[in-house]
């Protein structure tokens, strides 16, 4: 009896000392916005989102979307976020690429691959990424101008305007044959999906690479070919200040993408190679003892149980990538925060607006990866019965 | 025991993030922080020849810090208790709505919107300027419609960047951008030819041209797309700071006008108030303007003696004797022609 008023005593006190922080911590964040908005309106700037739906009046060159100076606000921060979304999407493929590939070179048997790559990892990591950005932006415009741009094979061209390459002319691929390209991959992957729920895990048995790929490319290639989508190359072609046709990967596009996929791949590297070196000798022992080569129990026995350890830590390190993407603003790269909380900001001096909708956005990206992160993690776990 | 840590670790948070509130509520007068201080804090560019840069022996030079020395003047008696404050051209504006620099003297261009939405009020205009273009000799251009489909530097946030926008949308000329925020790079990556040309105010593009390698390599075209009447901004809602910014930058203009110079003044002073009055009501030995404005009455005196009427700041940092090389143009006095046109201290 005593115990049990005890115990209610201790929750109830610890209640209410939470309660009084909530209250508190509520009661100050009120008396801020408070105090903002009193403010502003003192100064006679406006509050509010009302802002996003003017013109927008300023050019952002790179859009995936289209976009002219003569759309809104809002659309502008579109532009900006999907900016943010495909500099980060392609820096994470490529710096997982380059990280797996450093990280399994460091625990190679061979000892100049590894040495190398411990070189190359630790002078990466431990230069600051501004400095990688100004260094693959200095170098990509130390290429040569447009008149003299390297041809690449007579389709592409590379010179200090970036690279321009052949794309899909306006209306063959973003019509019916992009939505049939998805229809197919998502019928494949699909499919792959429920052929791999129901093979155990167990690293053994027949390769699943040829069955993934063949998913994801032969699929969509039937649906391709038997929609009546039509694809045409759109090469580019020299033509006045710059290149006419195709599709450029700007200086600044590039840079950031080379920088930051280099730069986090010395951190994937780590982590790959902990992971790997987490797994216990006795492994390595059983898979020798069962006569695999090294290479096929690197392959069959040890990576796949190094990919759980890995997880949470590759997580936040695409988290980095998303947050660090955000450095385009140092060589004018009109993401999220060149667009709106620069250029926005300042002609509307919705200060306060503008960096919420960018601190909001960049939450939601990041706990959007932290699900899907824990989601594949929950997927690869290793099942314990 | 862990959960007391844990509070305290809160509360001391909420402490941190409330501090800086607290302190900026309590905001008096411009005037008296500025006394109390002992100094002026001044938001200049730092690195726009002829206007605000930081010389080769480390002192601050240019028409745009000469505003804010002779604002110092007028109010403490001493024009080298400036603390300059570097800005860019976008967070230029969030630092003087929110207090943290006194004078924004950045060659910030007067209007509508700035007036209205940014919480600023803008002084008078101290330079008149037009946006113009500079781009590569080699491309042998010599007018704006010759560069349809070119690649633009520009300075977010700033009149130019819309000026652009607005004026080859309505020319119905093409153009793609390149947007740096920190000027120095924006320049280096012009000059490196990531763009096939660079707009501004003239005058930016100008003293720019000066600093480049090869100044030769570069051409200005002649024609400008449009008014830029460029000066100093205060925080909005401090009437009594708005008037004596604008009326040391009268003072200066006016002392121009009646031929009042720095290595004068004195002489001009001892002169009994008879022999020209209105020189008398400047320099204050007749009239109590400056007291009204809450200075001392010697305050135009002081800025004229310190640093100079507007003729000698504008010959001292862009004038024909300068590597800049400006003819005064537009800022030349109402009475000769020009738009610098003072209202009257009486």
């Amino acid at each position: 009896m005593f115990v049990t008023r005890r115990l209610q005593n201790a929750r109830v006190l610890s209640a209410v000392q939470q309660g009084a922080v909530l209250l508190l911590v509520a009661a100050v964040f009120y008396w801020l916005i408070h105090e903002a908005s009193v403010n502003l309106d003192a100064k006679g700037i406006a509050s509010g989102f009302g802002f996003l739906t003017d013109r927008a009046g300023y050019d952002i060159t790179f859009h995936l979307i289209d976009y002219t100076p003569n759309d809104t606000y809002f659309r502008a921060y579109l532009v900006g976020l999907l900016n943010t979304l495909l500099v980060s999407l392609m820096s994470i493929a490529l710096a997982t690429l380059l990280g797996v590939l450093l990280g399994v070179c460091r625990v190679s048997g061979n000892w100049l691959i590894s040495r190398l790559s411990y070189l190359l990892v630790e002078f990466l990591r431990n230069v600051p990424l501004v400095v990688h950005l100004i260094w693959w932006y200095s170098l990509v415009l130390a290429l040569p101008s447009v008149r003299q741009a390297i041809e690449l094979f007579d389709v592409a061209f590379l010179s200090n305007r970036g690279l321009t390459i052949p794309w899909a002319s306006d209306g063959s691929l973003v019509g019916w044959g992009l939505l049939w390209l998805c229809l197919g991959g998502l019928l494949g992957s699909l499919a792959m999906g429920r052929y791999l729920a129901r093979q155990p895990w167990k690293g053994l048995g027949p390769s699943r690479w040829p069955a993934i790929l063949g998913g994801a490319i032969a699929l969509p290639l039937l649906c391709y070919l038997i929609s009546d989508a039509h694809w045409e190359w759109d090469v580019p072609v020299s033509h006045g200040f710059s290149f006419a046709g195709g599709v450029a990967l700007t200086p600044e596009l590039l840079a950031l993408w080379l920088a930051l996929s280099i730069y986090s791949s010395s951190y994937i590297a780590e982590i790959v190679r902990g992971a790997i070196q987490s797994v216990p000798r006795g492994q390595y022992e059983a898979a020798d003892a069962l006569g695999f080569r090294p290479r096929k129990a690197m392959a069959k026995l040890i990576i796949p149980q190094a990919i759980y350890p890995m997880i949470p830590q590759i997580t936040s390190t695409y988290l980095n990538i998303i947050k660090n993407s955000s450095l385009g603003v140092v060589v004018g790269f009109m993401e999220l925060v060149s667009s709106t909380g620069g250029t926005t900001l300042n002609q509307t001096g919705q200060a306060i607006e503008c960096i919420a909708l960018v601190m909001a956005t960049y939450c939601v990206f990041s706990l959007v990866t932290s699900a899907l992160m824990n989601f594949y993690n929950h997927r690869v776990g290793l099942r314990t019965h | 025991m862990h959960n007391k840590k844990c509070l305290t670790a809160t509360l001391s948070l909420i402490g941190l993030l409330a501090g800086p509130c607290i302190a900026g509520a309590a905001q008096a007068g411009t005037l008296q922080d500025v006394q109390q201080r002992g100094s002026i804090r001044c938001g200049v560019s730092s690195d726009k020849a002829g206007f605000s840069y930081l010389s080769d022996d480390g002192h601050w030079k240019g028409m745009d810090v000469d505003l804010c020395r002779a604002v110092a003047a007028a109010t403490l008696g001493d024009a080298s208790k400036v603390e300059y404050v570097s800005t860019s051209s976008k967070n230029r504006f969030t630092a003087i709505s929110s207090g943290e620099i006194d004078i924004l003297s950045r060659s910030t261009t007067w209007t509508a919107s700035r007036d209205a939405n940014l919480g600023a009020d803008f002084t008078t205009p101290w330079f008149y300027d037009g946006q113009g273009f500079m781009t590569h000799a080699e491309f042998g251009i010599s007018k704006i419609e010759d560069l349809d489909g070119a690649t633009f530097c520009l300075s977010p946030g700033t009149t130019s960047e819309q000026n652009l926008a607005d004026y080859f949308g309505r020319k119905g000329l093409n153009y793609k951008s390149v947007v740096i925020e920190k000027s120095s790079e924006l320049y280096s990556a012009f000059q490196k030819g990531r763009c096939d040309a660079i707009t501004n105010d003239l005058t930016g593009l100008a003293a720019r041209r000066t600093l480049f390698a090869n100044p030769d390599d570069y051409t200005i075209l002649p024609t400008i797309i449009s008014k830029e009447p460029l000066g100093a901004y205060v925080s909005q809602g401090d009437a009594q700071w708005r008037d004596i910014v604008t009326w040391t930058a009268f003072a200066l203009m006016n002392a121009e006008e009646l031929g009042v110079t720095s290595a004068n003044v004195d002489q001009m002073r001892d002169a009994p108030v008879a022999d020209n009055p209105k020189i008398a009501r400047l320099l204050g030995t007749d009239g109590h303007i400056g007291e009204r404005f809450g200075l001392g009455n010697d305050w135009a005196y002081q800025a004229i003696k310190q640093v100079g009427n507007y003729g000698e700041i504008f010959a001292n940092n862009v004038g024909p004797d300068t590597p800049l090389k400006f003819e005064r143009g537009l800022n030349r006095l109402w009475t000769d022609g020009g738009l610098i046109y003072p209202a009257p201290i009486r």
